[in-house]
């Protein structure tokens, strides 16, 4: 025929081109073999999981509905100016199955731990064998540390919750609640190895887990726990590294990027301050929450920490209070990034071995460690005013004392009030009752995973 | 490596093929010439050729213009001038045939006249002459045995729409487009024959239909351009923006599986085939410019009735009364004392009640000879919104033709370019619309005595800051393809198209400080938001077609392949800290520059098909379909699929039997059709386990599964056409059932693994059944006056027919086995409590909670019907077209409208009015009413709350019956023009949504539930003149 030849490349066009449908990855996306064969790539993979517990991870942002705010607002620390409905919800102690932000909240902390433990899983494949075992470590124990953060806050807002330890979707999409016992063996365990793993200083900025993060959550673990023990023996190695860390006399420079008092801080992204600040600080009337008065009004006399911790605007007659720890809420003149949202800082160390061991019966060393704080507060130190207090009245001076140190960081109100079960007095005008101990567990999660049920006094 | 160098292979290989048929043609076509040469020299001792001059007529005496006429059997011919008069070089035996669309053909032999006149009769069937593109080929409308749908130019052109899409509204049995805003250039929802898909969200919708404009594929999502939040992400940039509406010659759209197949894994959605106007024929002949112009007025189609000062004040007094609250609070700004309580500002009026001006202009010449012809066109829209402020969407276009035929008619090329730009200026707000609906009707001025905006201490959100926040979208569209085939033996022939699209939109939104309170102005910096998305793609699609005809049986044959390579690119760069307003957007001039998003998608498709189309003795009729198609968006071995489809006909008229049964049945056809096609609309690369960048390092692009595989669609359709008394009443109904399986969706994962959703395959069966009826009716035929009336109506039916499992899946709640995909499960309504004055819900099990579990009523949100009548009046040179879009479509409540919260909540900085007809609400033990007390406490809320999600909050009506459009035409007659040298002179009105009948109390009942901005109406008037 004469036209075969016009016809034959057509056919053999069209119908080999089994090849032709295959794309190349575009140029900002790599397979995972190439991920975890190299170095720089997974270094890239780890620096992303800390980028992203302050970008996409909602928990630990800083923003409206962090850890940090509606724990704030559930307890006594903040009043609710916010009309986006869950916020109510939570000043109010009515959050629901279907609130918004308590599905994130249970999201976000998934998704960090999924991150972790992928790092674990493709680190531990042979395609990564050629990665410097240093590197290895580093960064199994950062997955591990973050791991264990995540699943902490997990059980201490919604109790028992699905244990995950492997990426597979399909074991993760049905799985059970584990026992709040079990959630903490392996938070245990996770810390303990991190602690082993981790290097004791910081390669650079304080922005990745070391040791003494890891001792430190370790130490807040059994102090949660009631293993006063264990507790105060953490605490006490982590306030032995007088070297690296101080408690500072400038009340202004705690939560400035890198300061000494920090043992993990989470470095902003995308912004150059914290999420923290731009919630917190009032430029106008409150939008969103105001710090509650009756929280300022406990500060005594001349406390330091009233007066460079605490701001206040005023409209007419209204004065409204708000969290001043963080002095920068916006890009008002580029400055550079000069503060960083604080996790963990030294001072926690010391309110936890004052707990442990007031409640050992080593009251003086209870005393002077709650004196390190009370003196850079400017406060009356306790060991003048009053060395020979009870067990029971020390034990509630420290309890004050954490409320006042620690007010709107990371729920330490809240999970105080919780853990010693002060809520039920405190909180008795929020409509206190026995559900209040957790939230909910989101409505979704319920409709997707049939193997999960409802805490107690929420709607099955 | 290897991929690309085969790609290069590939392309080599397609270059020599395209050579070599150049060079091939070339010989034949300089054969044929030497040949023509010879035929053409005079014959000896013929008749000897002498002038013929000659006029042609309608029944009427109208001279037809542009009529061919041609010398039997030969190539020479000619066309009617405006006048109708024709000159042609004939032999006293030579037969002209002349032949006009719409019109019987008709020989004369020539004979010795040398003046001639010819009456020509209209065709009354002139289904014959119609032809519909079905892509590959084109089929006469009356030997279709699929179902296609036809737009024409007359139906589109005066329509002042920015979207091709947009103009579709109402004229299609089968085809839903709903308009959701009013801005000009946003994407309209579009869906042939109802929803396949699962995946129906924004970036991931499984619904879209195929858009092919001049045979290249265009990407039908909408483009997405960035931003923190502005009008366009609600709906995203219509992808068609950038093609005049009066440069299309005609839009087809394809319905069933034999219309469809021949698109395999691209048609389970149908097809949308756009053909822009070309050189017509009758330019040939002479070259004409055509001119016209039309500019008008437009403003929204409704405003909602809201409570004034009076009613709005004492609602709140009230709330807080029932509340038993006594001391206003001191952000109650409107009730206490802060904010003039005497103020009244409609501000509807002030938000969106401003008219804006419409102007469109277009100009076209065309030209050529015998062989080749041209047509060049520009065209200009331009809109203003009806916002405050300097915004609006204007659009130029330009266009070029070409064809080309060899003087042997072996040898056709032609070319078609068409290229867009159009600036689209907007504001970046979502809520502007419903801000204006919810203020507080005694809120402040907007701006104080020196024009400034006014911020009244620091009391509201000046809703008119966001003005300042300006976006501006440039898109830049080509889209240029080119056809060359050749006639290779009588019959045979060989075609090669090709295209290439290009679309480059680029958006700058910039947040300047002034759209803040001054008080805060100073923690403020100056930013801006940068996109841009860029998609291209080219395709190569060589055709062997085939004609033959043995005693009876007629064979119409195509075989071809296609190779197509698309790509897009999204860049999102946002910048802050410019010192000054004025800079902002130049990146040289921030501080700072943050790269937010860099994604790029590549896709690869190729595919083999071919249509096998049978007739015998024009009267039975087979069409064979079918198409293997490959996709890069499916992993290995899952990236090829078959898909085919059987059309059969039978025009049942053409029995003798039935002729004489029925006399006056003169056409009747019943066709069928079944097949299966397939849906790729999946995001690319879904299947490859991988990490992309982010913020300098790497991020898991989630959770992977490379075995999922293409949607299936088979569709089954039966039709049956009859004309009665000449066509004078002609009917088409269709009835058809689509089954779409192996549904790819996102399944939604607990957040527990990390991620909300994996793509997979569901064996699920999602059915649409339908009746769509056609019918066009010559109401009056007179020589003077014709009235044509044209109505079709759909009755869809969506179902969820099968899903194993659906109790254990995370569908359970939101869908239901047996009831349409498009369902909300409400709580039952029962009243309010006589004693509160609150709304109730049934707790139906009893337990004390409201949950999914009481959310026993279960409503369809699909339409019950819709459709459309088209009515066409022409006395004389006067012309009435008018269109009435109907539809019939689920209750949605006027009460709660807009309202997030119970009326009586005045929420700072938002305000809180309300729908008007809340005035008979609840007060008193024992009032019967509707409306539940007012109230502005969060007590409340959660009880309002369910009772928007209960049967109650979905009961009014909001059908409707709206004039689409209306528009009158006054063409001058010839005879006060033939002196000024022009050919047609025609002045037109014209009117778009000018009238809704509707219960419906809210915005637009065409979007029920939505407050974004209501289609426009408007009026335009215009001329149009030919030379």
């Amino acid at each position: 025929m004469k036209y075969t030849y016009i016809i034959l490349p057509l056919l053999c066009i069209f119908w080999g081109c089994e090849d032709f449908v295959e794309v190349d990855l575009p140029s900002n996306q790599v397979i995972r073999e190439d991920v975890f064969s190299q170095e720089e790539s997974v270094k890239g993979l780890m620096q992303v999981m800390f980028y992203e517990l302050s970008d996409a991870s909602y928990f630990s942002s800083g923003s409206d509905g962090s850890v940090t705010m509606v724990s704030g607002l559930a307890s006594d620390e903040l009043i609710n100016y916010s009309t986006i409905s869950e916020h109510p919800e939570f000043f109010q102690g009515n959050v629901t199955t279907h609130n918004e932000i308590v599905g994130r909240l249970w999201s976000t902390m998934y998704s960090t731990i999924y991150m972790a433990n992928d790092m674990m899983e493709g680190l531990g494949e042979p395609y990564a064998d050629g990665i410097p075992e240093e590197l290895k470590n580093q960064c199994i124990g950062e997955a591990k540390f973050v791991r264990a953060f995540a699943h902490f806050y997990l059980v201490n807002l919604f109790g028992n919750v699905p244990l995950v330890t492997t990426t597979d979707y399909h074991k993760n999409t049905t799985a059970k609640r584990s026992s709040t016992e079990v959630v903490y063996e392996q938070i245990i365990s996770d810390l303990e190895d991190a602690i082993t793993l981790l290097a004791t200083g910081y390669g650079g900025e304080r922005t990745r887990p070391n040791r003494a993060a890891a001792r430190l959550l370790l130490s807040r673990v059994y102090l949660y726990l009631g293993d006063w023990e264990k507790a105060g023996n953490l605490a006490t190695e982590v306030i032995s590294e007088q070297t690296m860390y101080e408690i500072i006399p400038n009340l202004d420079e705690v939560f400035k990027a890198n300061s000494r008092e920090t043992v993990w801080q989470i470095e902003p992204v995308g912004r150059i301050y914290t999420l923290e600040g731009e919630t917190f600080i009032l430029t106008g009337l409150p939008t969103l929450f105001a710090l509650n008065p009756e929280l300022v009004s406990t500060f005594e006399e001349g406390d330091k920490r009233r007066e460079q911790w605490i701001g206040v605007y005023s409209s007419g007659p209204n004065s409204y209070y708000y969290p001043y720890k963080y002095k920068i809420n916006s890009a008002s003149e580029f400055t550079g990034v000069t503060e960083y949202s604080t996790v963990l800082r030294f001072a926690e160390a010391y309110l936890i071995r004052a707990e442990a061991r007031a409640q050992q019966n080593n009251l003086d060393g209870a005393i002077t460690d709650l004196d390190v704080i009370r003196e850079r507060a400017d406060v009356p130190l306790l060991s003048a005013t009053s060395p020979s207090t009870s067990k029971e009245g020390l034990i509630a001076s420290i309890r004050e004392e954490r409320r006042k140190e620690l007010f709107t960081e990371w729920g330490h109100r809240w999970f105080d009030l919780v853990r010693t079960g002060e809520a039920t007095d405190v909180l008795v005008d929020k409509n206190w009752s026995i559900k209040n101990y957790l939230y909910p567990i989101p409505e979704q999660e319920l409709l997707i995973n049939p193997n999960l049920d409802q805490n107690i006094g929420y709607d099955q | 490596m290897k991929n690309t160098f085969i790609n290069k292979v590939r392309i080599l290989l397609i270059c020599i093929l395209l050579i070599s048929l150049t060079l091939f043609a070339y010989n034949a076509w300089g054969m044929s010439n030497k040949l023509n040469y010879i035929l053409d020299s005079p014959p000896l001792g013929e008749d000897i050729q002498h002038q013929v001059r000659g006029m042609v007529v309608n029944t009427n005496g109208m001279p037809i213009p542009g009529v061919h006429v041609l010398i039997k059997d030969t190539q020479n011919g000619t066309f009617t001038d405006d006048n109708g008069v024709f000159t042609i070089t004939a032999s006293p035996s030579d037969v002209l045939i002349i032949s006009y669309v719409g019109f019987q053909t008709a020989e004369i032999t020539v004979g010795s006249n040398t003046k001639l006149s010819v009456v020509l009769k209209e065709d009354i069937t002139d289904l014959g002459a119609v032809t519909v593109n079905a892509g590959y080929y084109t089929v006469k409308e009356r030997e279709r045995t699929g179902n296609i749908a036809k737009v024409t130019a007359q139906e589109l052109e005066l329509q002042p729409v920015v979207s091709p899409l947009q103009a579709l509204q109402g004229r299609v049995a089968g085809l839903e487009v709903v308009q959701r805003t009013g801005v000009p250039g946003m994407a309209p929802t579009l869906m042939i024959r109802g929803q396949n898909s699962f995946r129906n969200g924004f970036g991931n919708n499984g619904n879209l239909p195929l858009y092919i404009v001049d045979g290249v594929p265009i990407d039908p999502n909408p483009i997405i351009t960035g931003g923190y939040a502005d009008l366009s992400i609600v709906t995203g940039i219509d992808p068609l923006n950038n093609i005049s509406v009066s440069n299309i010659e005609s839009i087809e759209i394809l319905k069933d599986a034999d219309a469809t197949a021949i698109y395999g894994s691209r048609g389970a959605n149908g097809v949308i085939l756009v053909t822009t106007k070309r050189a017509s024929r009758a330019a040939t002949e002479k070259t004409s410019l055509d001119v016209s112009l039309y500019s008008g007025l437009a403003t929204v189609s409704n405003k909602m009735e809201l409570l004034n000062t009076e009613q709005f004040l004492e609602m709140r007094k009230e709330a807080f009364a029932n509340d038993g609250i006594v001391t206003y609070p001191a952000n109650a700004y409107d009730i206490n004392g802060t904010w003039d309580q005497s103020r009244y500002t409609d501000w509807q009026d002030e938000f969106f009640g401003r008219t804006a001006s419409v102007t469109d202009a277009q100009l076209s010449l065309s030209g050529g000879n015998e062989f080749t012809a041209f047509r060049l066109g520009g065209f200009y829209h331009m809109e203003e919104t009806v916002f405050p402020g300097d915004f609006g969407y204007d659009r130029f276009n330009g266009s070029l033709n070409v064809n080309h035929t060899s003087k042997n008619r072996k040898l056709k090329a032609s070319v078609l370019v068409n290229y867009g730009i159009d600036k689209n200026k907007l504001f970046q707000s979502s809520t502007f619309v419903s801000d204006a609906l919810r203020l507080s009707p005694n809120a402040p001025a907007l701006y104080d005595e020196n024009g400034e905006l006014n911020w009244e201490n620091s009391t509201w959100n000046n809703p008119f800051a966001v003005l300042n926040r300006v976006q501006e979208i440039n898109t830049n569209t080509l889209n240029a393809s080119a056809s060359v085939s050749y006639t290779i033996f009588n019959g045979l022939s060989l075609k090669l198209n090709s295209g290439y699209t290009k679309t480059d939109s680029k958006s700058l939104s910039i947040i300047p400080v002034s759209i803040y309170d001054p008080a805060i102005q100073d923690s403020r910096s100056n930013e801006a938001d940068h996109s841009e998305t860029v998609r291209d793609s080219w395709i190569v699609e060589p055709q062997l077609a085939y004609v033959k005809t043995l005693s009876k049986a007629n064979f119409d044959i195509v075989f071809g392949g296609t190779l197509q390579k698309s790509n897009s690119k999204y860049l999102q760069i946002r910048s802050r800290g410019y010192a000054q307003e004025r800079f902002i957007g130049n990146l040289s001039a921030a501080d700072q520059v943050l790269v937010l998003n860099v994604d790029q998608r590549e896709y690869a498709y190729s595919a083999a098909f071919g249509r096998i189309g049978f007739n015998w003795n024009q009267k039975y009729y087979l069409n064979l379909t079918a198409r293997r198609d490959g996709s890069s968006r499916f992993g290995p071995g899952k990236q090829f699929e078959n898909f085919g489809a059987v059309g059969l006909a039978w025009i049942f008229s053409e029995e003798g039997g039935i002729k004489k049964a029925i006399p006056f049945l003169n056409f009747g056809k019943l066709r069928g059709s079944y097949g299966t096609t397939g849906n790729d609309q999946i995001p690319d690369y879904g299947f490859y386990n991988s990490y992309q960048t982010y913020l300098g390092g790497l991020i898991s692009t989630g959770l992977t599964n490379p075995n999922y595989a293409w949607e299936v669609n088979k569709k089954l359709e039966a039709a049956l056409e009859l004309g009665f008394f000449e066509d004078r009443i002609h009917m088409e109904t269709s009835w058809y059932r689509n089954r779409s399986s192996n549904q790819l969706v996102n399944y939604p994962l607990s957040t527990v693994t990390g991620f909300p959703s994996i793509t997979a395959n569901l064996p699920a069966v999602i059915q649409n059944t339908g009746w769509e009826i056609v019918l066009t009716t010559q109401n009056i035929r007179q020589p003077n006056f014709n009235w044509e009336t044209s109505f079709n109506i759909s009755f869809p039916e969506n179902k969820l027919v099968e899903f194993p499992n659906i109790e254990q899946s995370s569908y359970a709640n939101r869908y239901s086995v047996g009831n349409s995909l498009n369902i909300l499960k409400l709580y039952r309504y029962t009243g309010i409590d006589p004693e509160t004055g609150l709304y109730q819900v049934a707790d139906v099990n009893g337990d004390g909670l409201y949950n999914i579990d009481d959310q026993v009523v279960i409503q369809d949100r699909n339409r019950d019907y819709y459709g459309g009548i088209m009515n066409r009046l022409r006395y004389k040179g006067l012309q009435l077209n008018f269109l009435l879009e109907f539809v019939k479509q689920p209750g949605i409540s006027n009460a709660f409208l807009n309202n997030l919260f119970p009326p009586g909540f005045g929420l700072p900085f938002t305000g809180g009015n309300v729908s008007s007809n809340v005035l008979d609400r609840w007060q008193n033990a024992g009032d019967d009413t509707n409306f539940q007390r007012y109230t502005q406490s969060f007590l409340n809320y959660t009880g309002y709350a369910n009772a928007r999600n209960s049967s109650f909050a979905y009961n009014d009506d909001p059908s409707f019956i709206r004039l689409k459009t209306i528009s009158l035409s006054y063409s001058v007659p010839s005879k006060f023009i033939k002196e000024s040298g022009l050919s047609s002179i025609v002045v037109f009105v014209h009117g778009q949504n000018l009238w809704t009948w509707t219960k419906y109390k809210g915005l637009d009942p065409q979007y029920p539930g939505g407050s974004l901005l209501p289609a426009l109406k408007n009026i335009t008037c215009g001329f149009r003149v030919k030379f």
